[in-house]
């Protein structure tokens, strides 16, 4: 080589040594400042401007984009996890509908929930239901029931009450005497925040601030405030209490439950705990919850007269499965129909290929709810089922269980059934 | 085949050479670069960000289409952006509504057009709401068309107002500077409403209150409610009037005053001592910068002074009593603080709302990280200012306040400078 090219040569290598570092911090400068996206949006700035009445998609989406730009520009770390970002927007949208069958559950929640829709328990073998002091009930009949005092005051619609829905048979929850319609108090020590001693205290307060106060009232405020300021200090949201009790596989856990005025202690080992789809019961009653392959089993086991059917303690559930077991007892016609609140045109619930008439009984109570609620309903309102015992829950809503990516997923409500009667 | 091993070396070395560049800046401010700037590398390259923006994309129209009711696209668009902005974790970095971003510049420049008025809601025995008024600001439009503390609002303009809420018969009374609006009062003595007329105009909120010489002592009281932009200046005009009164000691009432504005802070210390250290900012590249306060604005204060802080003492507030006690001139009484050692920028966004996010932490003069800890429950376990003279409210009575009957925080405060007055 001759030496003026040994020259160019070096002379390049060094260039491009320095252009390898200048490249380095260039690209730093722009993954930090996001630069390339930054001037994308400028122009969709001006852009929002003029299409004020543009669909409301672009703009959600143009929403997005600025605020995690901005997130990553400015938030003082490092913000590179983008599906965390879009999770936590899909948790707040789902919080904001302020429904108790709307739940964003993350990966774990997520896992916890699919199980027990198939039966399949952990924790201390229940299901514990988000309940609001404003829901209404509907009695046997179908006539709603009023809802509680609590009604009016504020904490209501924010903070639930968590009542035991379901007592898997045999599980550790159940030997320890725990009863569908317990109210979690407390676990492990903490106070579980509830709406309703939140809202004594708050018309209470209020009397005080119209000065409608007795002297009584005022000492019970000061009384109450006190003992509130402790549990306070110890207190735990619902969500995560939930969690303490109806997640994990092993240790004990202690909690106190409310029920009709008195407060009861357990402590629960917590295992897996089974709930089988149809059972046979001492009384000749045949117990059925809509886990998948529920119809197969009833099927099965289902006599040729007569029928009684146990319906309570019964929560979650397939909507497919449940038509399913209604067109094994009952003849092809419609039960009733889904309702939402936006199209007006309700979608019917309909048996294709039925059965024969038979005498149904179906035994029912507080903790017969959702899919099964529907399943009594339809029944009694359209093909003369004899319904047997107290009032129902207020749950008839109609869920779709929404799986993302990252294994967390959410609820949705997207319809009310209604069994709506037939014209005799 | 030398060449080939030659350029792979090259290729080799280019790529060394890049890495370096682009941890170029954490080399600079002294710090090795971390396992946060390979992820930022990585997030570089792997773009996942075009991804995550469908897939909300996706969800919100789902919501939107399934849900058995229908949802505002504004009210989830924004529900979106609280969670979003909420995943991080930070308690101070959020999306405000523009009904919230406004009240919230309202809180922050202390200054709107109105009355001059503060009102709270008053229970109406039909289960509506009116509104009662708490406090009349010094020289403002309400004070000089009469209004006094206590008056029930009962009508805007000739109107009813009885029945609405708060925030809606506020809207009312505000409007533009200059124009005039119309209050039917009802006083509790009275038998028959009377109406006033105000010139709305600009007004101040004051943000120190309360002042007063405290009964049976020599020592003067003022409260600080948040650290606005007038602050200062409130403060040294009501300690003017403590003043004239020959105070001998100065109690600061900072208990559930939640801050404000950084420069109040700096002003605040600088009334105490001119051209120190307010705080030291971290930024998050690593670079540090000092806040100094003013100098040549000091008070010169002949008398000790004691501040009052309680656990929602915060920000401003926080920086300023931390202050004080690093350069050792007051004593702080109460509970520890709430602990927020860092700074947040609001940035206003298209349609009113705007998002607050944290920039930078802050350390006291002294080099103490306040942040504070909390524990799986979410319940305070460290941070803070520990004040020198710890003492729990005891709110087994009716507190009020800046009252010497029941307010025992206060009363411990008075010890203390009675102390160190030696009276």
């Amino acid at each position: 080589m001759s030496p003026v090219v040994k020259t160019v040569v070096s002379a390049g290598v060094l260039v491009l040594c320095c252009a390898a570092v200048v490249s380095g911090t260039v690209v730093r400068d722009s993954s930090d400042l996001h630069l390339h996206k930054l001037s994308a949006l400028a122009d969709r700035g001006t852009l929002l401007a003029s299409l004020k009445n543009e669909s409301p998609e672009t703009s959600a989406l143009d929403y997005y984009e600025m605020v995690s730009d901005l997130l990553k520009r400015l938030y003082v770390d490092p913000v590179t996890d983008d599906n965390k970002l879009t999770n936590g927007a899909i948790r707040g949208m789902i919080a904001s509908l302020e429904n108790p069958d709307c739940l964003y559950l993350d990966p774990k929640q997520f896992k916890v929930f699919s199980n027990e829709e198939q039966g399949k328990f952990e924790g201390v073998g229940v299901d514990l239901a988000l309940l609001k002091t404003t829901s209404k009930g509907t009695d046997a009949g179908g006539v709603p029931t009023p809802g509680s005092e609590d009604a009016n005051t504020p904490y209501s619609s924010i903070i639930p009450q968590l009542e035991v829905a379901v007592v898997v048979p045999g599980s550790s929850a159940d030997k320890a005497g725990i009863k569908p319609g317990d109210i979690l108090d407390s676990v492990d020590g903490h106070w579980v925040v509830n709406p309703s001693d939140l809202n004594t205290l708050y018309v209470l307060g209020g009397k005080q601030l119209a000065g409608k106060a007795t002297k009584e009232e005022l000492t019970r405020l000061l009384e109450m405030r006190r003992v509130y300021r402790k549990k306070l200090q110890t207190s735990v949201m619902p969500m995560k209490a939930r969690d303490m009790i109806i997640s994990g596989t092993s240790g004990v856990v202690k909690a106190t439950w409310k029920r009709g005025g008195n407060v009861i202690t357990t402590d629960v080992a917590k295992t897996t705990s089974q709930e089988p789809a149809v059972a046979q019961e001492a009384g000749g009653a045949i117990a059925v919850h809509f886990f998948p392959g529920a119809a197969d089993k009833l099927k099965r086991v289902l006599p040729a007269g007569p029928v009684t059917i146990d319906l309570r303690n019964n929560d979650f559930g397939d909507m497919q499965e449940m038509r399913s077991c209604l067109a094994l007892l009952a003849p092809a016609g419609t039960y009733g129909e889904i309702v939402d609140q936006k199209s007006g045109t309700p979608k019917p619930l309909k048996v294709t290929e039925g059965s024969k008439q038979r005498e149904i009984t179906l035994l029912v109570d507080h903790s017969t709810r959702g899919v099964a609620e529907m399943f009594a309903m339809a029944l009694s309102a359209n093909a003369g089922a004899k319904l047997q015992g107290p009032s129902m829950s207020p749950d008839k809503n109609v869920i779709e269980v929404v799986k993302l990516p990252d294994g967390s997923g959410y609820t949705l409500v997207t319809g009310v059934f209604s069994a709506n009667r037939r014209a005799s | 085949m030398r060449y080939i091993a030659r350029a792979f070396w090259f290729l080799v070395l280019l790529l060394v050479l890049f890495v370096f560049g682009f941890g170029w800046r954490d080399i600079k401010a002294g710090r090795l670069p971390t396992t946060a700037v390979a992820k930022l590398l990585d997030a570089t390259f792997v773009q996942n960000s075009e991804q995550a923006a469908q897939e909300f994309s996706q969800n919100y129209q789902k919501i939107r289409a399934d849900y058995y009711k229908s949802v505002p696209a504004d009210k989830l668009t924004y529900a979106g952006m609280e969670g979003l902005m909420a995943s991080l974790g930070d308690p101070h970095t959020m999306f405000m509504e523009p009904q919230e971003a406004q009240d919230f510049s309202v809180e922050t420049d202390a200054h709107f057009v109105g009355v001059g008025a503060q009102l709270e809601p008053y229970p109406e025995p039909s289960g509506g709401q009116g509104a009662k008024v708490k406090m009349i600001f010094e020289n403002g439009p309400a004070e000089k068309a009469g209004l006094k503390d206590g008056d029930l609002i009962t009508g805007v303009d000739g109107k009813s107002v009885l029945g609405l809420s708060l925030e809606n018969i506020v809207s009312k009374i505000r409007g533009k500077e200059g124009t005039e609006v119309q209050l039917t009062v009802v006083r509790p003595k009275e038998l028959k409403p009377v109406v006033l007329t105000a010139t709305r105009a600009i007004v101040e909120t004051p943000t120190v209150t309360d002042t007063k010489v405290l009964p049976g002592t020599d020592f003067g009281y003022l409260q600080v409610t948040s650290f606005s932009m007038p602050t200062a200046e409130q403060f040294v005009e009501q300690l003017g009037k403590l003043e004239k009164q020959h105070i001998k000691g100065l109690i600061i009432d900072l208990r559930d005053n939640p801050g404000g504005l950084l420069e109040t802070a700096q002003d605040m210390l600088g009334l105490f001592v001119g051209n120190k250290t307010v705080v030291t900012v971290k930024g998050r590249d690593g670079e540090q910068e000092t806040v100094a306060s003013p100098a040549g604005e000091e008070h010169h204060f002949k008398y000790p002074v004691v501040v009052l802080i309680n656990e929602d003492s915060a920000s401003a507030a926080e920086i300023f009593s931390g202050d004080l006690q690093d350069y050792q001139l007051a004593t702080l009484v109460g509970m520890h603080s709430y602990g927020k050692a860092s700074v947040q920028t609001v940035t206003p966004l298209v349609g009113g709302s705007s998002a607050k996010i944290t920039i930078a932490h802050y350390f006291l003069p002294s080099g103490r990280d306040i942040g504070r800890k909390v524990d799986d429950y979410g319940q305070f376990v460290s941070g803070g200012l520990t004040p020198d003279v710890k003492v729990e409210l005891n709110q087994d009575v009716e507190v009020t306040p800046g009252d010497l009957k029941t307010d025992n925080q206060l009363v411990k405060a008075v010890e203390v400078l009675k102390q160190k007055t030696g009276s």
